[in-house]
Order: structure tokens, then C-alpha cells, then sequence
């Protein structure tokens, strides 16, 4: 009797045990709850426009793209109907917000968040728009610092999504360029050329100290084998680890180009002038390590209606070459035809990331309207959509995570009150890990 | 004080507008006494300067690699040919390769593969060379700070010019690339000497004087030297700076360049550079025809403006004030000259005419003053070339120079001609045809083209 009450016991509790798990999962835990967002229309970024569509979000990640699709009934629903949903808008060059500081020369470990402020910094500009993360770069000329990836979440605790994505160049006149990259990888050189000399110095010693031992071990053999056991012991003693010393941590990143890691930041060069193209290549080539490596091929162009880009157009799409441009950039070169640079570099086969007019709410809140009049003028409506999700991500090494809607990616939205290519079109809502963070019935 | 400064800067506005300043910056700034054009500054060595490379023409036959006979070839046909150095050739073919011309004549061989251009009814120069300019390659090293697709380039060489001085260097105007546009580095220690300013007169004077005597010193060291090896060397610690500069010039390392106006600082200069057997360039010499064989004597070269006009002195009371006549009396007397607008710079605003977009009307007012018109023409090709130390280069058509022409709708000096290509190694640089720029004056095969609907000058009261 005794003994069976005991097992009963054994077995409530064991009971207890496996159900546990199962309340939990059943309980309206967000991070475990289906999420569905109901669209009138999703462009999913893959060429597919479903209409109306649905997305299913499971565990942080997209699930199901479709329509009419079977999902629990205790699923969280957005529903959003006559609304357009793409994937969320990646702004690939901001220092908005940001706690302004120059920084001039070589800095290349220097992180823009160090000039963020949660408090103050603007969130809602990048949701108003429809940026669901924002790549923040430093000011200044050469080379500032690195560009960071964040979530433009309000309140974030996991705000960085890459630490550190490219390394801005800056450069206003040639003679700046050549100075900033000749400094920059001089001193790279430098400090490869100090871990070298103190690893030969290092190897040297290390030579030495063994034959000093293998001289004595000799002089001991002679005198007998009572001292062999001593003469082991050196022998015992596991050869010191090299350690390299510092680096200069403001060029490690130009000693990893060098050195051809593969985690080297690529460097993007914003190009006040098409001038400057060339003489950047002539300043990389003048580099010995970088002469033969393929020419720089990612390039910030200004936003201005000045300036004859469209004589680099050919160069650039040679090069295959990825630009980040401001859709207003446009040029004259005959007085009668204007050429819109974005639309001739995309057609020729670069790729195509579009930054706002200028870098503020206004800029960035006529990202849309400034791609449909680019459209209107001969760039595809797919290259449009792209150059704000697909392309940026691609940038910045994230495409396996955002930039389409797709299954398996990350759920960040942004939803249209119509064709987001349409003039006039609203951002609704904005949409985050699957959280609407911007609502603009909220704003009502 | 306030009106003061409005005034001020009301006066400033109206020297700006009525003044044909080239908006590219970098003003000529008279260096105070002895200075050197130059580099920049901070580019300076202490001591020994680096000496300009001799510049060494590259020889033809070697290079060409033997196994590649193949090359670029560039055959303009049928142009009257002006080669400045020697006889101009009626429907002649110039012929280059790789850049360098190869052969000059009537019915040359032509190889198939050559890329040819029918210039039948054209007439072919060397590219002009300005011997000074700003904001047409870059300042400094061109390579390092030219901008390829400058507008100053294009508007240059569609007024022919294709080499020039930016004040450190003597460079191609080649656009879309940064590379291969030096010529020959090139600079003149910058002389003042005038009436105007006695203190530098004399300090120039002084130095000269002074470092003449060490020179001597030094020779009669060397002479010493030769009897007894131990001979103390004349102490030259204190050659630097101005006395630097002196030193060069007596030993004729550099050329000296001043801007010399009145025929009393002529006499002057002239007097100093005879004393001291230097050499040098005088920029303006308005009042040089009163006496040209001062110049000549001294063996100065000249860079006339012929177009410049200056007042005679009254309280001289002699002959004095600027004439057009200048550059003929001092070709007549033997005095090498070459011809420069008022303005240094390529302007788009201002009095048109006065910059060096009109170089060759330049030199044609000279011609209305007499002057020979083929030496006219020598006076922006050949003659700046060998001032400029670039004459083995450019400046004339002859086998073995680069291969720089422009190709003319007419005679260069007219001022109805336009450029109709400009070719800087055996390249196209410019055609007036694609370029947007003066296409639509006076097309090949159009006496009158319609204007254009839209396009610049409207007529007046059209809405724009």
C-alpha cells in the first residue's frame, strides 16, 4: 500500500514534468506565437506579387508566404487591407541623428555608435519612411571609422545586426586621396612589417635558447647519465606561444585588406566628383599589395544635378560596379538630353542602391516618390524596389537575413497605402521582427 | 564706418565684374623680391633642389618591341599642312603611331589598319602651347590633382591649346585619364626689379654682387686646391634663400621670369641680367619697341600681350605707353617672343576675348601690327615650346614629336576658324562635332544652319 502510493506520487510528478513544457508552449508567449499579417497585396521582392497575400510569421522568422493559407486559430493577426507589403526599406548611408563629429585621417576602428544617443536619436524618421535598419557611418574625411548596421526599433536591446559592414572613404580633392590612402596603408604596411620583425626576433631567440640547450645537453651527456634526467627538463617545457605585438588598432582594418582576410570590410569611396574615380584607382594601384587586385568597385555618388557623372557611366558598368546614389543625381552633358544617372548605371549592369535626396526625414520620406519618377524614366520596377531592399542588403552582407519576403528570412515589412512606386504613396505601417513599431493610425 | 564697408564692398563687386579674373583661382601673386615659382611651399627641400630630368626624347626605334611590329596608327589626310618648323605641305597626310609622328608628305604609305581622318580642306598646326595658364591641368602635379572631366579642358582645347605651364609643370591637356599628362617639370625663379620697389632693387642687386664674389672664391680654391689638397673651402653656409636663388641663376641652373612694363625698368633689368650673365624671360615689355635692341642684347625672351594697353609716362616726357606694333619691332630686332592674353585662366563670363580661349586672336593682333603671320603662329607653338623646355616634344609637326595637332577649319589666326579636332597623342581629344560646346556654329557641310529651337542665345522678349 505503502508502496504504491509512493510510485503514484512518482508518477504525478513525472506528469507534472511533461506537461510543464507543454503549457508553457501553449501559453501566449510573442516569441512562440504564430504572427499573420494580412495584406491586400504583397510584393515579395522575387518577382512575385501576390494579391492579396498573407505572412506567416513562426518564431521570429518568415514561415509561409501565400494566400489563403491555414494558420492557428489563436494566431496574432495584422490585418492590413488595400495595403501594399514589401519587404522593409534598408538605408545603406546615414549619419542622421547622430551626434555630429568629424573625424579626419585613419580611424578605421571608429564605431558611429559611439556617437549615438538612444535618447535623442530619431527613430521614427527611419519608420516614417519605411527604413526598417539603417547602415550609420561617421563624418570625415579618409577614412572615418566603419559603417554599423542597427534596427531602427525604438527600443531595442539587440539594436547592432552587423557591427561593422564597410569602410567609408572620403575624399574632397585628389591630392586628399592620395594622402588619405597612402597614410592609411603605409601605416598598415608599418605595423604587418612590426609583427614580422618581432616574429623573426622572436624565432631568432627561440633558435638561440635550443642550441644554448642542445650545447649544455652535449656538455652534460659527458659528464654522465645522472644528469640526463635534468637535461630533460628543458625538453618538458612547452615552447612559448608567440605573441604578436599590438597593433595599431586604427588600421587593423587596412591590415586585413592586405593581408586578403576574408573578413575584410570592403571600402566604399564617395565620390564628390567622377573625377575622383580615377584618381582613387591611380591612388589604389600606387599601393604595391593592391596593384594587381581587381580596382575599387563600390562607390557613393553625390546628389547634386552637378557634375558629369555620366562620363564615368561606362567605367563604373565595366566594373560591374555597385553605387549608392541619391535618385535626383542627373546631368546636362549637351543641353538638350539629360541623363539620369541611376537609370543608365542600372541598365548597364551595376548594382543599384538608392540613398535619400538628402539625409533627413524629408530625404528619406521622398525615397518612393523620387524611385517612381525614376521609373518613369526607364529604370525597372523591380531595379526600383530592389535599390531600397535587396541591393542595400546585399551591401551590406545581409541578403540571407532581410531585403525580400521570403521564407526563412527576417520579418521586416513595410506596408504602402498603395503601390509604393505609385506618386503620393504613404507609409502605413513598419514593421520590425514581426512587430508593428510605426503606425500611422497612431498618429491620428 | 558701415557705409564705409557697403562702399567697400560695392567697389569690389564692380573690380570683380568689370575685371576678366578667371574664376579658377590661383592668382598670380607677385612674390616679393626673389622668389621662386614654384612648388607649393611645403613641397620645398631644404638644399639641394631636385633638377628638372633633361628631357630626353624617347627614341623611336626603341620603342617599338621587335616581335610587335603592330602600332596605333593615326593618318590625317589631306590637310594643308603647317609644320611651322619647315615648309607647309598643300594636301599633305601626317602620319603617327603610338603617339609620335612617324612621317609627313604628300602620298606617304598609310597602313590599312591606321585609323584615318579626311581633313580635306582643313588646315593642321601643332596643338598650341600656352606658356602660362590656370585651371586647365590641374595645379602642381597634373596627375595628382587634374580633374579628367574639367570644363576648363574641353573650352582649352577647343581654343586649340593643347600643352601649357600651370606655373610648376608643363602638361598635356588629356581628359579622362590621370596619367601620362607631364610633360617636363619646369620653373622660373620669379624676379622683381622696378623702380617702384628700390629696397628689393637693392637686395636682389646685393645678393647677386655677393654671391658673383664667392663664386670667384670658389674658382680660385679650385685652383689653389691644385697645389696643396688642404686648402679651407670658402665658407657657403650662408647661401640660402635669396643668396640661393642668386647662385642659381649666376650659374645658370634657372631662368629668371619678370614682369617688366616701363622701358626704364627695361633698361634696368636689362642692365643687371648683362652685368650678371643671367638668363631670362620678361613678362608684358609694353614699352620694349622704344628700344629693342636692350632686349635683344641681353638675350631675354619675351611673353608679349599684344593686345595690352598702357599709358606713356608724362612726367618722363619721352617716348613711352604700349603700341600694337611691339611684336613686329622686336622680331625685326631678333627678340624670341611668344604671345598670351591678358588673362591667365579660361573664363566663362566676363569680356570675352581676354582669356586664353582666344589665344590665336591674340597673336593675330600682332599680325594687324605687323608682324609676319608665321611668325605669328610661332609665337603659341614653337616659340613657348622652347621656352618652356618642351620644344623636343611639342610645339612644331616633325618626325619623332608627339603627336599633337589641331585640326583647323580654317587659317589658325582668322577669327572665323574654329577647331575642328584636337588630337594629343595620336588620340582625339576634342571634336567640335560631339562635344556640345560650339557644334552647332557653322557646321561642315552648313553655311547657315537653323538655330536650334531650344537653344542658346534666345532672341530677346522669347519666354524662356
Amino acid at each position: 500500500m505503502k508502496r504504491r502510493y509512493f510510485r503514484s506520487v512518482i508518477r504525478f510528478l513525472l506528469l507534472i514534468l511533461l506537461v510543464q513544457p507543454l503549457t508553457l508552449m501553449g501559453a501566449p508567449d510573442d516569441s512562440q506565437r504564430v504572427t499573420v499579417i494580412r495584406a491586400g497585396r504583397v510584393i515579395t521582392g522575387t518577382g512575385e506579387v501576390l494579391e492579396p497575400g498573407e505572412v506567416v510569421i513562426v518564431e521570429g522568422k518568415i514561415s509561409l508566404v501565400g494566400n489563403q493559407l491555414e494558420y492557428p486559430k489563436n494566431a496574432r493577426l495584422i490585418d492590413a487591407p488595400g495595403q501594399t507589403l514589401m519587404a522593409g526599406m534598408i538605408l545603406a548611408r546615414s549619419s542622421h541623428g547622430l551626434q555630429s563629429l568629424s573625424k579626419n585621417g585613419t580611424n578605421c576602428n571608429w564605431s558611429p555608435l559611439r556617437q549615438l544617443n538612444e535618447e535623442s536619436m530619431p527613430w521614427d524618421d527611419f519608420l516614417e519612411a519605411g527604413f526598417v535598419a539603417a547602415s550609420l557611418v561617421p563624418a570625415g574625411s579618409g577614412f572615418p571609422g566603419h559603417a554599423v548596421v542597427v534596427k531602427t526599433t525604438p527600443e531595442s536591446s539587440d539594436r547592432v545586426i552587423k557591427a561593422a559592414a564597410y569602410l567609408p572613404l572620403n575624399g574632397r580633392s585628389p591630392t586628399g586621396i592620395y594622402s588619405s590612402v597612402g597614410k592609411g596603408f603605409d601605416a598598415a604596411r608599418g605595423e604587418i612589417e612590426k609583427v614580422k620583425k618581432a616574429r623573426e626576433k622572436w624565432d631568432k631567440e627561440q633558435e638561440e635558447a635550443k642550441k644554448k640547450a642542445e650545447e649544455e645537453a652535449k656538455k652534460k651527456d659527458g659528464d654522465g647519465a645522472a644528469t640526463e634526467q635534468k637535461s630533460d627538463k628543458p625538453e618538458d617545457e612547452k615552447p612559448k606561444e608567440f605573441e604578436p605585438p599590438q597593433m595599431n588598432p586604427a588600421v587593423i582594418e587596412l591590415v586585413k585588406i592586405l593581408e586578403e582576410n576574408d573578413d575584410a570590410l570592403p571600402i566604399v569611396f564617395f565620390a564628390q566628383n567622377p573625377g575622383l574615380i580615377l584618381h582613387l584607382d591611380s591612388a589604389i594601384s600606387s599601393v604595391k599589395e593592391l596593384k594587381d587586385r581587381d580596382p575599387l568597385s563600390i562607390f557613393i555618388l553625390p546628389g547634386s544635378r552637378t557634375g558629369a557623372f555620366h562620363q564615368v557611366v561606362e567605367l563604373l558598368t565595366e566594373r560591374k560596379a555597385t553605387v549608392l546614389v541619391p535618385p535626383a543625381l542627373s546631368a546636362f552633358p549637351d543641353t538638350y538630353t539629360r541623363i539620369y544617372i541611376p537609370v543608365v548605371l542600372a541598365r548597364g549592369g551595376c548594382s543599384l542602391v538608392t540613398l535619400p535626396a538628402a539625409d533627413n526625414l524629408a530625404g528619406m520620406r521622398g525615397v518612393p516618390a523620387k524611385l517612381a519618377e525614376l521609373v518613369r524614366y526607364g529604370l525597372s520596377r523591380e531595379d526600383a524596389l530592389a535599390s531600397v531592399t535587396l541591393e542595400p542588403a546585399r551591401l551590406l552582407g545581409l541578403d540571407d537575413r532581410m531585403g525580400t519576403v521570403e521564407e526563412g528570412k527576417e520579418p521586416h515589412f513595410v506596408l504602402f497605402d498603395t503601390d509604393p512606386l505609385e506618386p503620393g504613396a504613404r507609409v502605413m505601417k513598419t514593421i520590425i521582427a514581426g512587430e508593428v513599431v510605426w503606425d500611422r493610425e497612431d498618429r491620428r | 564706418m558701415i557705409s564705409n564697408f557697403k562702399s567697400f564692398l560695392v567697389m569690389l563687386a564692380v573690380i570683380l565684374l568689370v575685371t576678366d579674373i578667371p574664376f579658377t583661382g590661383g592668382t598670380s601673386v607677385q612674390l616679393a623680391g626673389v622668389a621662386e615659382a614654384q612648388d607649393p611651399p611645403r613641397r620645398r627641400r631644404r638644399g639641394r633642389r631636385p633638377q628638372p630630368p633633361p628631357p630626353t626624347p624617347e627614341p623611336l626605334a626603341k620603342e617599338e618591341p621587335l616581335d610587335e611590329p603592330e602600332g596605333e596608327y593615326l593618318a590625317i589626310e589631306g590637310a594643308t599642312i603647317h609644320t611651322i618648323t619647315g615648309p607647309v605641305i598643300r594636301g599633305g597626310t601626317v602620319l603617327s603611331k603610338d603617339g609620335k609622328i612617324v612621317s609627313i608628305g604628300v602620298d606617304i604609305a598609310v597602313p590599312d589598319d591606321a585609323q584615318k581622318i579626311d581633313a580635306s580642306g582643313h588646315h593642321l598646326y601643332p596643338g598650341l602651347v600656352a606658356f602660362r595658364s590656370n585651371g586647365l591641368v590641374g595645379s602642381g602635379e597634373a596627375e595628382k590633382s587634374q580633374d579628367p572631366f574639367a570644363l576648363g579642358t574641353v573650352t582649352g582645347l577647343a581654343a586649340g591649346i593643347t600643352s601649357t605651364w600651370n606655373g610648376s609643370r608643363v602638361s598635356k591637356l588629356i581628359r579622362g585619364q590621370v596619367t601620362d599628362l607631364t610633360l617636363r617639370r619646369q620653373s622660373f625663379i620669379s624676379i622683381s626689379y622696378r623702380s617702384g620697389n628700390p629696397g628689393k632693387k637693392k637686395e636682389l642687386r646685393e645678393a647677386l654682387e655677393k654671391v658673383q664674389e664667392h663664386l670667384r672664391k670658389m674658382e680660385q680654391h679650385a685652383l689653389e686646391k691644385q697645389k696643396d689638397p688642404d686648402a679651407a673651402a670658402p665658407d657657403d653656409k650662408w647661401i640660402r634663400g635669396p643668396y640661393a636663388i642668386a647662385r642659381s641663376l649666376l650659374l645658370a641652373e634657372k631662368v629668371a621670369i619678370s614682369r617688366v612694363s616701363t622701358i626704364f625698368d627695361l633698361r634696368e633689368i636689362c642692365q643687371l641680367a648683362r652685368r650678371f650673365g643671367f638668363k631670362m624671360i620678361i613678362e608684358g615689355a609694353e614699352e620694349a619697341w622704344i628700344e629693342p635692341g636692350l632686349l635683344a642684347r641681353c638675350g631675354a625672351s619675351v611673353v608679349l600681350t599684344p593686345r595690352s594697353r598702357r599709358d606713356r609716362d608724362e612726367s618722363r616726357g619721352a617716348a613711352g605707353g604700349s603700341s600694337i606694333e611691339n611684336a613686329r619691332i622686336l622680331h625685326e630686332s631678333g627678340v624670341p617672343f611668344s604671345i598670351m592674353p591678358a588673362s591667365k585662366g579660361i573664363a566663362l563670363w566676363g569680356l570675352a576675348g581676354r582669356d586664353l580661349s582666344h589665344l590665336p586672336l591674340e597673336a593675330a593682333f600682332a599680325v594687324r601690327g605687323g608682324l609676319p603671320e608665321d611668325v605669328a603662329v610661332e609665337s603659341i607653338t614653337i616659340e613657348p615650346a622652347r621656352m618652356l623646355g618642351v620644344a623636343d616634344r611639342v610645339g612644331s609637326i616633325e618626325v619623332g614629336k608627339d603627336a599633337d595637332f589641331i585640326i583647323m577649319d580654317g587659317d589658325l589666326l582668322s577669327y572665323m576658324s574654329h577647331v575642328r579636332w584636337a588630337i594629343i597623342d595620336g588620340k582625339v581629344q576634342y571634336d567640335k562635332m560631339e562635344e556640345g560646346l560650339l557644334d552647332h556654329i557653322r557646321p561642315p557641310g552648313e553655311d547657315d544652319p537653323p538655330a536650334p529651337d531650344d537653344h542658346w542665345p534666345r532672341r530677346l522678349g522669347d519666354p524662356l
